[in-house]
């Protein structure tokens, strides 16, 4: 197309990027090794994915931010009624209805809801009748409003770790385009209030234990504990250096559970030690800081949509890890970019599209 | 324009406090990681290369069995199993040979008990190696234990039968489930068997197998290099299965199966108001004890080669002619149907003609009788010309109308129906005598030939006499409890059909009659009378053609005595059969049997004073015998 635009990708970003989707490919290249079939499927599918994630990426990239922003309440009703459609139409996997089928393609709407909502979200903040000294209780019902439709259609799935991302995405969104401190102490309060009723009779009592067990997973070995002990032993024992590749004896006999999926952080920590784990956590430190830099150039929605992804992939990731090595409790929540999946690591890479338009832009059309 | 792209420096510096709270987190992973990794790793090193968490079987103790009185009939003791893994030992060898010096067993034993399971087993699952070990074997062992890394010692429930071979074949056993049972559960989709899990048998062990049967438990341990088990670090606790309460009383199987000692026979009681079945025996028995844990095979072979077939529970599914029982559905049917007979007298020459002779009982013959008399002296000549006056096909609705020719439906394994022939019958089995001939019916006027009945059948049937005409599936299973929840679940008395074709007045006189056969002095079963109780009944000496042992059995003998009882007459609380395989006689082979069950239900009531058998009365109620000190309720899983 334009050799211009070419030259004025933010080559660090992608780099960055790629260089995560590697650790990926080579972890899953050793925990979906079959050693019947001399191959790892999970290896083959998601080399696959990334390359599909890539050209997303290099798509949204050469989308002016101004077409996403004009199509962003848009993407964020698409995404709504998905969620509605799920309630009708989903699959049920693993006990909770998350998946669409729509023939050619099977996907989760709560991903696509992500993006959507963080695009809505951030027009809506970047409004120039914003209020200037911060959000007050009344500026709040609107963007309330936004962010509660998805929250809780996602949590009646019932997808309490992706629900809860939602809240932590908007939250800092929030907080980034300025709340008053009263209302933030309000908030506060009102959190701790609202938890008791939700624990009571909002929660399902699978989400209940796996929130008792975090506190004390020796509760339940055998059962909802059993993850939390088990990741927390593959951790623990790479060691310094790691077990060496295709060596990791929790990853190789299957002790772990999702292990391509949600719990893959625990196979990287076990065949690569400390290092590997650093070292994928310097990669997403150095990421979330250039997404930030690309944040600081752009208009008030590229801020807002940038910081929001930002916000995305970092939850995601803390929350992901927290719960592997056993800080935080067990939800199903994917691991940005590395965790196997094609609609989890699309997203990421349709989201980093996204940043990577603003970066463009701010080159280009300045 | 310029300045409305660049954001504000609020959110600039928002930016910088973002990133300084990004790093925050993850120096908080990385952290974590370092304690992880770095400090802690070779512990977890340790847990995950060697195995060191374990997962351990709680078994699950079965259910509780007790009688209506809430007697424990069948509960659980501790069993002891020295168990080792094999992944925790260096050397088999000096390891067996140490276990074979304390225990006093032979080491090849031990080895052949290891060989033989090897190949079955999961990495680092656990073996018996000695099975219901003894108490001093134990104590050695656990005083050695340092010396013996690999060896454990698990406590697994086993069954206990405190009233020994009291009912036996009726609770039945338990053992090791088959391997093709196995499979063909795990065919049906039934994943919670595994190989070496109890099953019940037989009896009701094996009915109720889904209800005694818990839901095992498991627990993570974490062992040492040792392989011994030091810390629990988690568990799921097992479900123990559901207690079940029978119908039966344990004073009155005892008195009855003490009456039948040395006998080879069967006694049913029933409370013919419901179907409950207060006792049922059958001997000779054996003592469930020897299928505790694990059954030797010298018992099992010696049980399955006795010649009188202890296991066989001929209550119900022995099959017997009914001799002069039978008597009571041709007074039924004769009163019902208005036969002549019902009302006329006729004449017992002591024989009766029809083609050729049928001897009468009494070879003199018993004279000018009414029916009431033909019952009471069980007169024969008189019944045969009832039944050629009944034909058939009424005798033939009116048996199995009264459960003759099928299961009575009680929940036990291997049930037998029994028969009563028809045309059809006939027909099918006789090819060249298809036709049912005037004389066919003889025999079985009198209780031989084409019929043939459990003692089971004789007490439903009378029950449904007695009771005006409701039959009621037996049943053994009153309630099922939940000791878990404390939920019960009452099982109600099934009414399978009522006989309203029979005028109400007809069974009122089949059981004044069946009164005077005991009241009566010509009466056949004056040996079971009691004092202030009115009882009635039928005797039946039912002949046994084939040869023992290609012995003649002298006449007497080779004779089938039974009876069949009930009191009070008025409103009837018990019927009683009684079965004594070459008994002799009736009246006095079975006879006495039926009085002591009798005796021990109305004495129960505080009816009767005092019992014939002091014997039983020493051994009434509630006091067992224990062969070692007793032993409460056990926790079975407290051996870490």
């Amino acid at each position: 197309m334009n050799y211009k635009l070419l030259k004025n990708i933010d080559w660090v970003l992608l780099g960055l990027v790629i260089a995560i989707s590697c650790i990926s490919l080579f972890v899953l290249s050793s925990s979906g090794y079959e050693p019947k079939t001399y191959s790892s499927a999970a290896l083959r599918k998601q080399a696959f994915y990334v390359a599909l994630g890539v050209g997303g990426f290099l798509v949204c990239t050469f989308i002016r931010v101004s077409v996403w922003k004009y199509w962003s309440y848009f993407i964020y009703g698409v995404g709504c009624a998905m969620l509605v459609g799920v309630i009708f139409y989903g699959d049920v996997g693993g006990g909770a209805q998350r998946w669409l089928d729509l023939k050619i393609v099977r996907l989760q709407p709560s991903e696509v809801m992500k993006i959507g909502l963080i695009l809505a979200l951030g027009r809506f903040l970047a409004r120039d009748t914003a209020p200037k000294d911060g959000y007050g209780l009344v500026d709040l019902i609107l963007p309330g409003i936004i962010i509660g439709i998805p929250t809780a259609l996602i949590f009646a799935q019932p997808d309490l770790g992706t629900a809860l991302t939602l809240i932590m995405i908007s939250g800092s969104m929030l907080w980034f385009g300025g709340i008053k401190k009263k209302v933030l102490l309000l908030m506060f309060f009102t959190a701790v209030v609202i938890a008791v009723p939700v624990w009571n009779w909002g929660l399902k009592d699978y989400q209940k234990d796996r929130v008792l067990t975090f506190m004390n997973p020796e509760l339940d070995p055998l059962g909802k504990g059993y993850h939390a002990i088990q990741s927390k032993i593959a951790v623990g024992s790479g060691g310094t250096f790691g077990k060496g590749y295709k060596k990791g004896t929790q990853t190789q006999l299957r002790f772990l559970p999702e292990q391509n999926t949600d719990f893959i952080f625990s196979v990287l920590a076990e065949e690569n030690g400390f290092i590997g784990a650093f070292t994928l956590l310097s990669l997403y430190f150095f990421l979330i800081l250039r997404i930030f830099f690309i944040a600081s150039k752009g208009d008030k929605f590229s801020t807002f949509l940038s910081f929001g992804i930002a916000a995305y992939i970092f939850w995601q990731l803390f929350v992901n890890i927290g719960m592997v090595i056993g800080i935080l409790p067990v939800v199903g929540i994917t691991l940005p970019l590395v965790s196997y999946g094609g609609t989890s690591v699309i997203s990421f890479y349709i989201s980093l599209g996204l940043v990577s338009s603003v970066a463009v832009k701010r080159m280009n059309f300045k | 324009m310029k300045k409305a792209l660049i954001i504000d420096t609020a959110m600039e510096s928002k930016l910088i406090v973002s990133g300084a709270v990004v790093f925050a987190f993850l120096a908080i992973l990385v952290i974590r990681l370092y304690y992880l990794q770095v400090i802690k790793g070779e512990y977890f090193k340790d847990l995950s290369e060697n195995n060191r968490l374990r997962t351990v079987k709680i078994l699950a103790p079965r259910g509780e069995i007790i009688d209506r009185e809430g007697r424990l009939v069948v509960y659980n003791r501790p069993s002891f199993d020295v168990v080792l893994v094999l992944e925790d030992i260096n050397n088999l060898d000096t390891l067996l040979e140490s276990v074979a010096g304390i225990t006093g067993l032979s080491k090849e034993e031990l080895f052949n008990v290891v060989k033989s399971r090897t190949n079955k087993r999961e990495r680092f699952e656990p073996q018996i190696i000695i099975q219901d070990a003894d108490r001093e074997q134990i104590a050695k062992l656990e005083a050695n234990e340092y010396r013996l890394p690999g060896i454990i010692i698990e406590i697994s429930p086993a069954r206990i039968y405190p009233f020994k071979s009291l009912a036996a074949q009726l609770l039945g056993y338990v053992s090791e489930i088959s391997a093709n049972k196995l499979k063909e559960r795990q065919l049906v989709g039934d994943e919670t068997y595994k190989l070496g899990d109890l099953v019940g048998k037989s009896g009701i062990e094996a009915i109720w197998e889904k209800e005694l049967r818990g839901i095992d438990g498991k627990k993570l341990v974490e062992v040492d290099a040792h392989g011994k088990r030091r810390k629990e670090v988690g568990k799921v606790d097992s479900i123990s299965g559901k207690d079940i309460q029978l119908t039966l009383d344990v004073d009155l199987q005892r008195a009855a199966e003490n009456a039948l000692q040395n006998k080879v026979g069967a006694v049913v009681a029933l409370d013919p108001n419901n179907g409950e079945v207060l006792a049922l025996v059958s001997t000779p028995t054996y003592d469930l004890n020897m299928f505790s844990r694990s059954v030797s095979k010298t018992d099992w072979q010696a049980l399955r080669n006795n010649p009188d077939k202890p296991m066989n529970n001929r209550a119900i599914s022995g099959t017997y002619p009914s001799g002069s029982t039978i008597k009571l559905v041709e007074t039924l049917a004769a009163v019902a149907e208005n036969l002549p007979l019902a009302t006329n007298r006729n004449v017992c020459p002591g024989y009766f003609q029809l083609g050729r002779r049928y001897a009468c009982m009494k070879k003199e013959g018993h004279g000018s009788l009414n029916l009431q008399e033909a019952l009471m002296t069980s007169c024969n000549v008189f019944f045969y010309q009832l039944a050629l006056d009944l034909g058939i096909d009424r005798f033939y609705k009116y048996a199995t109308a009264l459960g003759l020719g099928s299961p009575t439906g009680i929940n036990l394994p291997n049930e037998s129906s029994g028969l009563f022939a028809n045309r059809e019958w006939k027909k099918n089995n006789f090819p060249n005598d298809p036709h049912w001939k005037a004389y066919d019916i003889l025999p079985m006027a009198v209780g031989q030939g084409f019929l043939n009945v459990t003692p089971l059948q004789i007490a439903q049937m009378t029950a449904t006499i007695v009771n005006g005409g409701r039959f009621y599936r037996p049943f053994l299973v009153k309630k099922i409890i939940n000791t878990m929840t404390g939920e019960e679940q009452i099982i109600e008395p099934e009414l399978i059909r009522t006989l309203d074709d029979i005028p109400a007045n007809a069974f009122e006189t089949v059981k004044a009659y069946a009164s005077t056969v005991v009241n009566g002095n010509r009466g056949t079963g004056r040996r079971v009378r009691l004092p202030g109780i009115e009882v009635g009944g039928k005797t039946g000496t039912a002949q046994y053609k084939a040869l023992v042992d290609n012995k003649k059995l002298n006449p007497e003998e080779d004779d089938h005595a039974w009876i069949v009882v009930f009191a009070p007459v008025q409103e009837p609380e018990i019927v009683v059969s009684v079965l004594v395989e070459h008994g002799g006689h009736g009246g006095s082979g079975a006879g006495p049997i039926a009085k002591q069950v009798l005796e021990m239900f109305f004495y129960k009531k505080g009816l009767l004073k005092e019992l014939s058998n002091p014997l039983a009365i020493e051994k009434l109620s509630g006091k067992i015998e224990e062969d070692e000190e007793e032993i409460g309720f056990v926790e079975l899983d407290d051996e870490l």
